[in-house]
């Protein structure tokens, strides 16, 4: 229970709001779908020409069976060939908008689908007599259609709305908010309350939303219960009820969007672009605002690692917690700033191998150790630009490859072993380096022993890595001492780099039996980073610099 | 007055249902178009309110062509009732009464008393049943709501397809006889579509049977009984001449010896037969009553008794003109093994 009730002063507040957020995606993104969805469905239904119906049907259908987060993903890079193709930024490639164009794309089909097969299964005697009736075709579609294909219509638009509450969840990745923010935090620390945080309400909103559409169907039946207490004179018509149902869920949105605008601070504020492993780590958002004594005006925005730098480019965010070594900082014009009261320890990478690994390969400690020192902070920045550069971007393992090659450690020609000493996995967390890193520590053991390799690379954050390593489905990944100390150990910063790298060693060695083997040579701390003309005009160098005028912006 | 000048309807895919009718109906006259499926009676009511539009020649109410007029007005000056899945399933019994007045912008203080009106009409308490929905109605309460919608606006003309079709005989017969005494207060130019001979001849002041789009004979259910005009209507009527013979015969019309002056004027009651009432429904009234005499009433004015004898030796003579056709076919079937 006391764990419970400090959980929810910890992350009650934001628990809220991202609950907020992700209704207002929902509801924005189901009213946008409704609007595009149910006029295109009557449209297709009356219209006597069958090759439209299938081809429009057939078009919507294709979006259905992408899987929701390639759906995400492609939405955002559609918006950015837009902008390239318009040779400006004429759209935000990150945020709600890519975010509500991949959730009303995947709501549209249950709708229209709904909408055309309700109007559609409508008696066309019914019809008939209508017309007979003289009502005009408009009348027709309104008092009898429609209201007749309504509870068809209703259950699409249920199905529809649990769905967009699911992948809603996904958009967290482009920086759109939402509970995913929550579940993929929970991920890459590995907390469960931090998913359940996030799933519980995404849940409790899907099976809410689920409830009320369902009563709502009902409710319009005709001849349904509701229908025979009706007592009295008023008889509320089904047009009536249709529409202060719309006004009921107009005023729920209008009511969300409107607190969701108010909670935010006016005017142009500095805003952050982080990583969900940033927002959680010791050695990341909590402990720099308290070192730092500053917080944000706008609760920072939680991204993708890969999509980070072209967000800050694009002034999408403000600041960005960078990786040293990534080298988009020099290529999209960014500047690090510089952490004036160390508050990030050294993170020097090495790479972090089981004990009983090294015992049964004894050869591999030699030969990781042959990379020791070979990757200063330079080189390292090369090598995944060359991966995450725009123009001409290049494959982890070849760049890995060429590194190998250039700098002596395998011929040009090598070829892997035969295999034949058995087989060790490499892991690797979700970014470019630790991909680079992975391929360059794969291809050496290939190339220099009869050990195989099966890659993992790209898991989900440092704990999953981290866990898997202890758990022995991983047999070593590459680590960086700080993160070791920080966040796996949960101590203290030390600013000295050997006596950061000797604590964790010992640590890991003494507690699990693993072992860190020599750096590499690169420090990949985490730097706050920004465009270089806004450094300039702030006058930002330092981390202070930035917390003051962050303070100054807000007034205090 | 509806006229069908010469038309025409073909179907795309060259199927003729309704070929050269020419036909007239004068004002107030129940006509009913009989026949089978397929034989274009359907069609040819639907094109009254150009629910269909003939392929050649004209229809004319009141002189006028209506391909002229504007088919939205025009339909809604023509009642239309079908059969009971005609009713609006998503409106109350009173919403599905005042669609025409509705579309008509009647005010609602005047739709509410027409919908009163119409349902005491059609012998549905308003108050019970106005705010019903059709799923709550039985049969007949349904097709009474549909014949109470095609009246609301005071439509001259009424057209209505097989109205009684989907009722069990008993109630279907009751709902008969209370639109025929309904229709002889309201007098409307009505077109009923059926394909039951006793529903037309009960129903219609004339009736026009088609087969296959060609109208064969048009004529009161009197004359299409005892003089058909050819060999086709001859044998659609067929093995039903006798009890035929009965409907369209009535009480005044076998004789003016039937109603004998009686024991003098007595008070109105229901238990009694009118000239106009048919053989088979006096017949019934015995039955029910077990008396050997019944008094006549026109409009409620005493005339005179009908005696049960007189009946039953009409319906005796009846049998022995229709009985030959019938005779026959016993005949022939068992004349193998008698001869």
């Amino acid at each position: 229970m006391i764990a419970a009730a400090g959980f929810f002063s910890a992350y009650g507040s934001e628990m809220l709001q991202s609950t907020r957020e992700h209704m207002v995606l929902t509801l924005i993104a189901m009213l946008v779908a409704c609007a595009i969805a149910i006029p295109l469905g009557v449209v297709l239904a009356r219209s006597r020409l069958k090759g439209l119906v299938t081809a429009v049907m057939g078009l919507v259908s294709i979006i259905q069976p992408i899987p929701s987060l390639a759906l995400v993903a492609l939405t955002v890079v559609l918006f950015y060939l837009i902008n390239e193709f318009a040779g400006a930024r004429v759209l935000a490639t990150l945020g709600t908008g890519p975010a509500l164009v991949a959730l009303v794309a995947y709501a549209l089909l249950p709708i229209l689908r709904n909408t055309y097969t309700g109007i559609r299964q409508v008696d066309p005697t019914i019809v008939e007599v209508a017309t007979g009736m003289g009502m005009t075709q408009r009348q027709i579609l309104f008092s009898v259609q429609l209201p007749l294909a309504l509870p068809v219509i209703m259950a699409g638009v249920r199905i529809a709305t649990v769905w967009t509450i699911g992948v809603a969840t996904l958009v967290s990745l482009v920086g759109a908010g939402g509970l995913g923010d929550l579940i993929f935090r929970g991920l890459s620390t590995y907390r469960i309350n931090l998913i359940l945080a996030g799933a519980a309400p995404a849940a409790g909103l899907a099976l809410t939303f689920d409830w009320l559409l369902g009563r709502l169907e009902k409710w319009r039946t005709p001849g349904g219960q509701a229908d025979r207490q009706q007592q009295g004179k008023a008889v509320i018509s089904s047009g009536t009820k249709a529409v202060i149902v719309l006004i009921l869920f107009a005023g729920l949105v209008v009511g969300l969007v409107a607190t969701t605008l108010l909670g935010r601070p006016h005017g142009k504020h500095l805003t952050a672009g982080f990583t969900a492993e940033f927002m959680e780590r010791p050695d990341g958002h909590k402990g720099l605002v308290k070192a730092y004594d500053f917080r944000f005006a706008a609760e920072p925005k939680q991204m993708d690692p890969g999509l980070m730098y072209k967000a800050c480019a694009d002034g999408a965010v403000d600041v960005i917690c960078a990786f040293a070594t990534d080298g988009r900082i020099a290529a999209y014009d960014l500047v690090t700033l510089d952490d004036d009261r160390n508050f990030f320890p050294p993170y020097y990478a090495a790479p972090l191998v089981r004990g009983d690994t090294l015992t049964r390969h004894p050869k591999l400690e030699g030969i990781l150790n042959r990379l020791a020192g070979e990757l200063d902070d330079a080189t390292m920045r090369g090598l995944n630009l060359q991966v995450d550069r725009e123009e001409n971007p290049r494959k982890a393992s070849a760049v890995a490859r060429d590194f190998l090659v250039s700098a002596g450690l395998i011929e040009p020609d090598a070829e892997p072993g035969d295999g034949s000493a058995g087989t060790v996995v490499i892991g690797g967390k979700d970014f470019t380096e630790q991909n680079v890193l992975g391929e360059i520590m794969a291809i050496l053991i290939e190339c220099s022993s009869n050990i195989s390799v099966e890659r993992k690379l790209y898991l989900g954050g440092t704990m999953i890595c981290f866990n898997a390593l202890k758990s022995g489905d991983l047999d070593l990944y590459a680590e960086y001492t700080g993160t070791g100390l920080v966040n796996i150990l949960g101590r203290e910063v030390i600013s000295d780099p050997d006596a950061t790298y000797e604590v964790v060693k010992k640590a890991c060695k003494d507690e699990w039996n693993l072992i860190w083997l020599k750096p590499f040579g690169l420090n990949n701390t985490y730097t706050l980073t920004v465009r270089k003309k806004l450094a300039e005009k702030l006058g930002l160098k330092t981390f202070s610099d930035l917390a003051a005028c962050v303070k100054d912006q807000r007034g205090e | 007055m509806i006229a069908f000048e010469q038309v025409c309807k073909t179907y795309a895919g060259g199927v003729e249902a309704v070929r050269d009718l020419t036909l007239e109906i004068p004002e107030q006259e129940t006509l009913v178009l009989l026949g089978t499926s397929g034989s274009g009676k359907t069609t040819t009511m639907k094109m009254v309110n150009r629910l269909i539009e003939p392929s050649n020649g004209r229809i004319l109410i009141e002189g006028e062509d209506i391909m002229a007029q504007d088919a939205i007005a025009l339909r809604r000056r023509i009642g239309y009732a079908i059969q009971h899945i005609g009713l609006f399933p998503h409106m109350t019994v009173a919403a599905n009464i005042a669609v025409v007045p509705k579309l008509l912008q009647w005010s609602g203080d005047r739709i509410a008393e027409r919908i009163d009106e119409l349902l005491n009409m059609v012998g549905l308490e308003p108050d019970e049943f106005r705010d019903r929905f059709p799923s709550q109605l039985s049969g007949g309460q349904r097709q009474r709501v549909g014949v109470a919608r095609a009246l609301a606006a005071d439509p001259p003309i009424v057209l209505m397809d097989e109205p009684f079709g989907a009722l069990d005989p008993i109630t279907r017969e009751q709902l008969q006889n209370e639109f025929l005494e309904l229709e002889s207060v309201i007098r409307k130019t009505i077109i009923f579509v059926t394909h039951d001979v006793f529903e037309a001849v009960r129903m219609g002041d004339r009736v026009a049977l088609l087969d296959a789009g060609r109208l064969q004979q048009v004529a009161t259910p009197k004359e299409l009984v005892e003089s058909p005009a050819n060999e086709f209507v001859d044998q659609f009527l067929g093995q039903h001449r006798f009890q035929l013979s009965l409907l369209t015969q009535t009480v005044g019309s076998i004789g003016t010896t039937a109603v004998r002056p009686g024991q003098g004027p007595c008070p109105y009651t229901p238990e009694s037969v009118s000239p106009r009432t048919s053989l088979v429904d006096a017949l019934d009234m015995f039955k029910k009553t077990g008396k050997s005499a019944l008094p006549v009433f026109d409009h409620r004015q005493y005339v005179g008794e009908f005696a049960k004898r007189d009946l039953l030796q009409t319906i005796t003579e009846v049998l022995g003109e229709t009985e030959a056709p019938s005779g026959e076919t016993c005949g022939d079937s068992t004349s193998g093994g008698a001869g």
